[in-house]
């Protein structure tokens, strides 16, 4: 026998339903509101957009401080290297101790420091920069990052001239 | 010649619904890119142009394991350039430590604020202690130097120099 099912009208009338009919109709589809998460994705995507800013890769490059009075100076048993760094526009000039000539730009710092630190046949030779206080602090870190290229490992500042 | 009705019976007057679903998972993607790629506004980093070494031997800072440490900020005093002053632009507007400015010729509080620092920390009994420069590129060398002579008084022994990473590490 075919199961049926029985419906009441607002006025209390009895409708069958037939087991075919009911099967024939589509599910009841269950959906959360979708609408609210949809806002705040937005109101979020907008946040992100208007205080969005590019991070530079950003790394340390560590070293060691002398400890006490540094513009006193001291003591150092091995004649250590001094690379001097004079401005020259917006680039900057090295100058390095029995060398007479100057040298420009990071390369040919570290070639030169390289040549040093295989003539001295040590990298523990200390290497000592002795910045003039006009010169940017880009050229600094960039003759402290050489003499760390060329493995000394004994690098210092010297206070400006 | 009389139109056809056959459209008329088949056109419907139904509701069009756009289909949301492709554009909330764009929506989502653009919010992971944003979230993972921005930076998370910190005290301790201000917004400056950091040195940029060729062959740059930075180590990325999460590598440096030690999270003991004090970060002198050295912020230019025409950050971008637009006074058209280049002197403004290579002297420092002040040391920053955690947000707070310290005024650069103030070389006294700068010395207490390191030594304040390394105490707390000894009193803690955390060990490696370290000193983080990071300075404008454009600065002069004389406006860091105050930050080296400072820290070497209160007996801090190690410093960090931030720059730039090389590219493709």
């Amino acid at each position: 026998m075919a199961k049926s099912t029985e419906n009441m009208a607002n006025g209390g009338t009895v409708h069958y339903v037939s087991a075919r009919k009911k099967r024939g109709r589509p599910k009841p589809k269950m959906q959360p509101p979708l609408t609210p998460m949809i806002d705040v994705t937005f109101q979020l995507l907008l946040f992100f957009l208007l205080t969005f800013t590019f991070r530079e890769a950003e790394g340390q490059i560590p070293s060691r401080l002398p400890i006490g009075d540094i513009t006193k100076g001291h003591d150092v048993k091995i004649d250590p290297i001094f690379v001097v760094i004079r401005p020259a526009g917006d680039q900057a000039i090295y100058e390095m101790s029995g060398i007479n000539v100057g040298i420009h730009g990071p390369e040919e710092l570290y070639r030169t420091l390289m040549g040093r630190q295989r003539a001295l046949g040590s990298k523990e030779v200390p290497v000592v920069i002795k910045p003039r206080g006009d010169v940017a602090w880009q050229h600094v870190v960039e003759a402290f990052n050489q003499a760390i290229r060329a493995k000394f490992k004994n690098i210092g500042f010297a206070p400006s001239t | 010649m009389a139109k056809s009705t056959v459209y008329k019976k088949g056109g419907q007057t139904g509701v069009v619904d756009m289909n949301m679903t492709p554009m909330i998972d764009v929506t989502f993607q653009l919010i992971i890119f944003f979230i993972l790629a921005g930076q998370i506004a910190s005290n301790e980093i201000a917004q400056l142009k950091l040195p940029d070494p060729d062959h740059s031997q930075a180590i990325e800072a999460k590598k440096i394991k030690v999270t003991n440490k004090v970060t002198v900020n050295v912020v230019s005093a025409d950050p971008d350039g637009t006074s058209g002053d280049p002197m403004k632009v290579k002297a420092a507007k002040a040391y920053i430590i955690v947000g707070v400015p310290i005024d650069v010729a103030d070389e006294g509080t700068l010395f207490d604020v390191l030594m304040d620092r390394k105490q707390a920390s000894e009193a803690r009994g955390e060990k490696g202690f370290f000193v983080e420069i990071r300075g404008d590129r454009r600065v002069n060398f004389d406006e860091i130097q105050p930050i080296l002579v400072a820290a070497a008084k209160a007996e801090i022994p190690r410093m960090n120099i931030s720059a730039l990473l090389e590219l493709g590490e």
